[in-house]
């Protein structure tokens, strides 16, 4: 008997998997990425931090483009 | 991690948030980092009006409002990560929902509660990113016999069995994926689920 294929149960299976790879990725292969500059990953960093100074209440020196969102936008996520 | 009751007449303060505030305020460069690639993971095919920072902003929204408390013993980053995961399965759900209801097919409505409830349109883009997955590793045997075992659930033990790895082979394999999928700018841009 053929079993039924759902593609979005194996997404969601390696999505998990990967999930799990990325907390348990060693610290020397992310410093590799932030030295990439193709990567990006200084920018990244910086809008991390924006991110968390601004859902702590915190005034950030560097604007990203969450500071730029609109309430209406984030709502669309709140329950 | 503590939680104490400053009186016994009502106010409770729960200590769980502040220890959130100040250990997510802490996180070392490498952790932002690592924060930042599961935020894209689990926003990938989010509507373009919402990104990764809204995701990640909505859950530390939550941790800090108490909403979501941060359990003791649970590393803040896997913690942040379920949290992440949660706040987008909503929104699919919603959006399957909403779906629904302009179609007016009330009756699946009940169904669509359980997270695997098919859905035409879900499986197909989920179909299309696992097609990206597959063509990212086109070329490489060993790196998609994982993919399969895992898209099976399969663990570690079993894959290699399946697939007659060695447990060696198994780790530099994954290690191989995980480092091209992370080199790849944290873009999972492999659809919407």
């Amino acid at each position: 008997m053929t079993k039924e294929w759902r593609p979005h149960i194996d997404l969601a299976r390696l999505t998990a998997a990967l999930g799990a790879e990325i907390l348990a990725a060693p610290e020397l292969e992310l410093r590799v990425l932030l030295a990439d500059p193709a990567v990006s990953a200084a920018a990244t960093t910086q809008d991390v931090r924006d991110v968390i100074a601004e859902a702590l209440g915190e005034p950030t020196e560097h604007k990203s483009a969450l500071v730029q969102l609109d309430r209406q936008r984030r709502s669309l996520l709140a329950l | 991690m503590q939680r104490i009751e400053r009186n016994r007449a009502a106010i409770t303060v729960d200590y769980t948030t502040v220890d959130a505030a100040r250990a997510i305020a802490a996180l070392s460069q490498t952790e932002l980092l690592r924060l930042a690639a599961l935020a894209r993971l689990w926003s990938r095919g989010l509507p373009e009006d919402l990104g990764w920072r809204d995701v990640l902003h909505e859950a530390i929204v939550r941790v800090l409002d108490g909403s979501r408390p941060w359990p003791p013993a649970v590393p803040l980053l896997a913690f942040l990560s379920g949290v992440m995961r949660s706040i987008c399965d909503d929104h699919w759900r919603r959006v399957r929902r909403e779906a629904l209801r302009r179609h007016g097919d009330v009756a699946a409505l009940d169904t669509i509660v359980e997270d695997d409830a098919p859905d035409p349109e879900r499986m197909l883009a989920a179909a299309q990113a696992l097609a990206a997955i597959h063509q990212l590793f086109a070329g490489d045997t060993q790196a998609l016999k994982v993919i399969a075992g895992l898209s099976e659930g399969l663990t570690a033990a079993e894959i290699c069995r399946r697939y007659a790895m060695q447990e060696g082979d198994y780790d530099t394999t994954r290690k191989r994926m995980r480092r091209k999928l992370m080199r790849r700018g944290f873009r999972f841009t492999w659809g919407a689920r």
